[in-house]
């Protein structure tokens, strides 16, 4: 019987001394937007109209990596021109905006709608959608979407009759998440 | 009033999170004349004998799409006669819109029946342009030239005919 109540006694305590205790921490998450954006100023966006084919076909000036996006959910990028200078009076719509994937992209590209041939709107009037972005430019641990833009400028003999000088179209671009 | 303020705020933090950021790149674009000329060489220049009646008469032969200039101004296409062998006979040129031209005609001035100076004198114009050659995508001016030299100049001439080089030249004014 003595047996039997130290066995009991020794169950007991075994039990009491793996007590278990739990204790609850929450992670409070607040996820909120985050955007940001570039674009670059490279030395292809200064171009010369100096031979007949220019003058006809007009020239492609092709900007690698030139618009960059950061964003933690779908986002759309507009252009519209700014304030145009020069000489010759350029009109906007002579320059057309084609955008693609850039060559160093890491980012995400699925669900990314690219521009063709989009008509570069005068200022004052409604920017045009140069890039559309249905998800975020997250792809795992890699942040940014970069794109490549083709500016066709005075295609058609658009400047053939214009005074000679130096003209400049700023491009206007803005991003904002949908 | 409340409710004011309320819709105030509400539109406010909508601008807020519907965040907007701007960059602008600018295209530098540099305009420079552009020029170009050529003069077909017809293998056979076909002279048709005109009675001018009480004018004189004359050999007249038109060469179709014998100029084409590319401009991006206007432009002005000048002859001179070369020195010729022999006799030195006197050349008119008339200058006309070519059939095939799809160039800008607007401000085009044909020269009419225009004696060329003989060597070394001073350039006759034959063609001005107040404004470009461009049409749209069609840069290209096209004319048919008639030459027109008074038969007189062949009477009592055997043999070889005469040579008679013409010069062009065009130029952006």
């Amino acid at each position: 019987m003595k047996r039997v109540i130290l066995t009991f006694a020794l169950i007991a305590v075994s039990l009491l001394s793996t007590k278990t205790f739990a204790q609850t921490a929450n992670l409070n998450i607040t996820i909120s937007d985050v955007l940001s954006f570039s674009v670059t100023q490279p030395a292809s966006l200064d171009v010369n109209f100096d031979t007949e084919a220019k003058y006809t076909n007009g020239i492609t000036a092709l900007a690698t990596d030139h618009v960059s996006v950061t964003s933690s959910r779908g986002y759309v990028v507009k252009a519209i021109a700014g304030t145009v200078t020069g000489s010759a009076a350029i009109a906007p719509g002579s320059v057309k905006i084609t955008s693609a994937v850039g060559a160093t992209n890491n980012g995400n590209i699925t669900g990314i709608t690219y521009g063709s041939a989009v008509t570069l709107p005068v200022s004052g009037g409604t920017a045009a959608t140069v890039i559309t972005a249905a998800n975020t430019s997250w792809s795992g641990s890699n942040s940014t979407n970069k794109f490549n833009i083709s500016y066709l400028i005075g295609a058609g003999g658009a400047y053939a009759g214009k005074a000679t000088g130096l003209n400049v179209v700023p491009v206007v671009y803005t991003v904002t998440q949908q | 009033m409340k409710k004011v303020i309320v819709l105030f705020l509400f539109l406010f933090i909508a601008k807020a999170h519907s965040a907007v950021f701007a960059q602008t790149p600018g295209l530098t674009i540099k305009l420079l004349d552009a020029l170009s000329f050529t003069i077909s060489q017809p293998e056979n220049l076909n002279l048709e004998y005109i009675n001018g009646g009480k004018m004189k008469d004359k050999f007249v032969a038109r060469i179709p799409d014998h100029i084409t200039v590319i401009s991006s101004r206007g432009y002005v296409v000048k002859a001179v006669s070369g020195a010729a062998n022999g006799k030195e006979p006197k050349v008119s040129l008339t200058s006309h819109i070519s059939k095939t031209n799809k160039g800008n005609t607007y401000g085009l001035v044909f020269g009419r029946s225009v004696q060329l100076h003989q060597a070394n004198g001073s350039a006759t114009t034959v063609i001005s342009a107040t404004n470009t050659s461009w049409n749209g995508i069609n840069p290209e001016n096209k004319f048919d030239i008639d030459y027109s030299v008074e038969s007189v100049n062949f009477k009592g001439m055997d043999g070889t005919p005469p040579t008679i080089p013409v010069i062009f030249t065009v130029l952006q004014p």
